[in-house]
């Protein structure tokens, strides 16, 4: 088992949690609870496209 | 039970607590699964190796830092931790502050600490009983999951609470971000008086327990509604924006209207409860809930306290019919 977490017996999810404007979803299916702090993984797009805006706005 | 979602050891002097994480709170939101449309098909998100376009397993994964466009710097779990060691397992209080000084822009999620085992429970005990006496918090920082948290440690009740809390640079300034915010316009002071007047008249105790997430509860009567083949209705649409002229008058309306129904409802010797105003009968109705807006579960025990009989065999629209009439005469009974 490579998983630290897992090891530990944490509470945490393998999948990718996604953070978009709309809504979260996390690629595993199973995933019940959507909680950051439970995700290894996270694609936090609001703030992807907040740096994003920021670099166009200095140049 | 709750399984832990991070460990470590609570730092404070020389003191070193060993200590489990709970999240302290839960999401009752309704989440959905996608399809595309007009099909069952289910819509899945798979994490694939952009060039074999196979899928990779999590413990395959790392993490790369974007340098520029097609250059990554890879970075191993263990490099990070090798950069801090003993960072991702301590809450290191750095000193304690009044938690009222804390502005609520900064609180996060909150969260439970619990000693990792019962030897640990005199100085947990210990450090809980010395802030609830001091009433103060204890502002700490530790790492999870890769990221440094800044946190506010406080007694409350018999456990310690931690709410994780934001850094001063995650703070945006409204001024900066918002084009659409108001210049300071000088106030009618007739307006002002008003509006306070408003606030006083609408001021009460705050109790948790009379607001809940009326959306979430829409939502699964409209699921409810589309799985038994009923046609979904409509709400009304929300109240059309107050006109600039006529502020002082909505002002002034607000106020006498919200002064009618305190008067009735004293007058009957019924509460005002709830944001929306419903009122129920104080005794058998302590939520203050309409029937129609009960589950279930409330109903049946809503009944069974107004002694309803043949409650179990009743529909969802009978019970609730059945509770509104006894409500009603309880009500009546009352006044």
């Amino acid at each position: 088992m490579r998983c630290r977490l897992c090891r530990d017996d944490i509470d945490h999810c393998h999948g990718t949690l996604i953070i978009s404007e709309l809504e979260v979803v996390c690629s595993d299916p199973d995933c019940v609870e959507l909680d950051v702090e439970r995700h290894d993984i996270v694609v936090d797009a609001v703030w992807e496209l907040r740096d994003r805006r920021d670099v166009r706005k200095a140049s | 039970m709750a399984r832990a979602i991070w460990s470590g050891a609570l730092n404070f002097g020389l003191v070193t607590v060993p200590v489990e994480l709970y999240s302290a709170t839960e999401d009752h939101q309704i989440h959905f699964r996608q399809f595309e449309r007009g099909t069952s098909d289910r819509i899945r998100y798979k994490r694939v190796n952009e060039r074999t376009g196979k899928e990779v397993e999590y413990d395959d994964i790392v993490k790369g830092y974007e340098l520029s466009r097609d250059d990554y710097v890879i970075v191993e779990p263990d490099e990070l931790d090798a950069i801090a060691p003993g960072r991702s397992k301590t809450i290191d209080i750095e000193n304690f502050v009044d938690l009222a000084d804390v502005d609520a822009i900064y609180f996060q999620k909150s969260y439970w600490l619990a000693p990792a085992k019962a030897e640990f429970e005199r100085a947990y005990n210990l450090l809980t009983r010395a802030m609830a006496d001091t009433n103060k918090a204890a502002i700490a920082t530790f790492v999870m999951r890769g990221k440094e948290y800044l946190a506010a440690v406080r007694s409350s009740g018999d456990a310690l609470m931690l709410n994780t809390l934001h850094f001063q640079s995650d703070i945006r300034d409204a001024a900066k971000e918002i084009a659409k915010l108001p210049e300071q316009i000088e106030t009618k002071p007739n307006e002002l008086k008003m509006a306070v007047s408003l606030i006083e008249s609408m001021t009460d105790e705050w109790e948790p327990a009379q607001y809940r997430d009326t959306y979430t509860e829409r939502v699964e009567r409209l699921v409810a509604e589309k799985r038994e083949g009923h046609t979904v209705t409509a709400e009304s649409a929300p109240d059309a924006p107050t006109k600039v002229v006529d502020l002082f008058e909505a002002l002034s309306r607000s106020v006498t209207s919200r002064g009618r129904d305190t008067s009735t409802a004293s007058g009957k010797g019924a509460a005002t409860t709830g944001r929306s105003g419903r009122r129920g009968s104080s005794d058998e109705n302590p939520e203050g809930k309409a029937p129609s807006d009960m589950t279930k579960a409330e109903l049946d025990k809503m009944a069974r306290k107004l002694q309803v009989k043949g409650r179990s065999k009743l529909s969802r629209e009978e019970l609730e019919e059945a509770v509104r009439s006894g409500l009603d005469s309880t009500d009546q009974q009352a006044s």
